[in-house]
């Protein structure tokens, strides 16, 4: 036998297709498949997976499209929401974490403040105002991105879905 | 860019990114057509027919939240079919799912309420002393009629391959066949 396959081995095919195999086959083609091994096992093989699969298929009842349908517009819009929060998170995540570096500053520097009783007034103000000025930054910056997540999610509420 | 352009441009990008390959009616059409032969195609690869109906449900939730354009409906099955292959190759790589090789001869009977009796008795026996990518690339081949370039896309292996793959496997099967010796 051979990978290319014997040359009449299309016209076999053919006839299984229309499921005229072997009954509408001409005597010569069934004389023929009867004497080569290798289009008498191709054309088994072809045709009991083609019966294998009109009996699958004939007795099949399936569920309803639109509940299919619908389960992917939920997933698909699913996924537009997290691609479109995922950099809002990373911002949120960022903001949070320069909060919380400019909280342990402002502690180191009251605590060197404390430590140094003797530091002049204009030092001790200037600390306070750097300090006053980070804590600032990093409030407006939580509160600036959260209020895009908000203001994304309001927008998202009445938008239209997909067709269907 | 003002902040009601950013919301304008978020809702479209949303609007584009929910756009489906196909709209209800034309998608209720092409389930209509593919749902059944792909069912079998899971059914008989898999031996488990909740499981192919469960994976089928999935690849076509999955067809729909593809964004790749596809070209025509030849295409777009070829396409479910792959997917189809591919969520079968995760199921059987999944640790507690049981190997394939150790499932009852049993569960490839096929249990439809009315089926052919010789793919039944004959076929399924058989096909349940196959390996899982003989099996796909048989049903493929003979009972879907794909060429051989189109198993390869479907099933994600070199198109050289697939020829001598396929005849190999359909000489185990014949031989398996001959065995139990079931008529043609």
């Amino acid at each position: 036998m051979s990978l290319t396959g014997c040359s009449r081995k299309a016209e076999v095919r053919r006839l299984l297709a229309d499921g005229h195999w072997p009954d509408a086959a001409e005597a010569e083609l069934r004389s023929h498949v009867d004497g080569c091994a290798e289009c008498r096992e191709w054309a088994r093989v072809e045709a009991l997976l083609r019966g294998a699969r009109e009996a699958a298929v004939r007795t099949r009842n399936l569920e309803p499209a639109g509940l299919i349908w619908w389960r992917a517009q939920l997933r698909r819009r699913q996924a537009a929401i997290e691609r479109v929060e995922r950099p809002l998170r990373w911002a949120q995540a960022a903001a949070l974490l320069l909060g919380v570096c400019a909280v342990a500053w402002v502690l180191y520097g009251a605590s060197e403040a404390w430590l140094m009783p003797d530091a002049s007034e204009s030092v001790r103000a200037a600390v306070g105002a750097r300090a006053a000025w980070l804590l600032g930054a990093a409030a407006a910056l939580v509160l600036s991105i959260s209020a895009a997540v908000a203001c994304q999610r309001m927008f998202r509420g009445p938008s239209s879905r997909g067709r269907g | 860019m003002t902040w009601e352009q950013t919301a304008r441009a978020l809702q479209a990008g949303e609007q584009a990114a929910e756009r489906a390959p196909m709209d209800s009616a034309e998608f209720a059409a092409f389930y209509e057509r593919s749902a059944r032969p792909l069912w079998a195609y899971l059914a008989r690869t898999s031996g488990n027919v909740a499981l192919a109906e469960d994976l089928m449900q999935e690849a076509f939730v999955r067809f729909l939240c593809v964004t790749t354009p596809l070209e025509g409906e030849v295409h777009a099955r070829r396409y479910l079919f792959k997917i189809a292959t591919n969520l079968l190759r995760d199921h059987w790589r999944a640790p507690a799912a049981a190997s394939i090789e150790d499932l009852p001869e049993a569960m490839f009977a096929a249990n439809d309420e009315v089926s052919a009796i010789e793919s039944q008795m004959v076929l399924m026996p058989a096909f349940a002393q196959m390996r899982p990518k003989e099996r796909q690339m048989l049903w493929l081949a003979h009972a879907e009629g794909y060429s051989h370039k189109e198993i390869a896309d479907v099933m994600g292996v070199r198109a050289t391959s697939v020829r001598l793959m396929l005849f190999r496997a359909r000489r185990k099967l014949a031989e398996l066949l001959e065995k139990a010796g079931g008529a043609a």
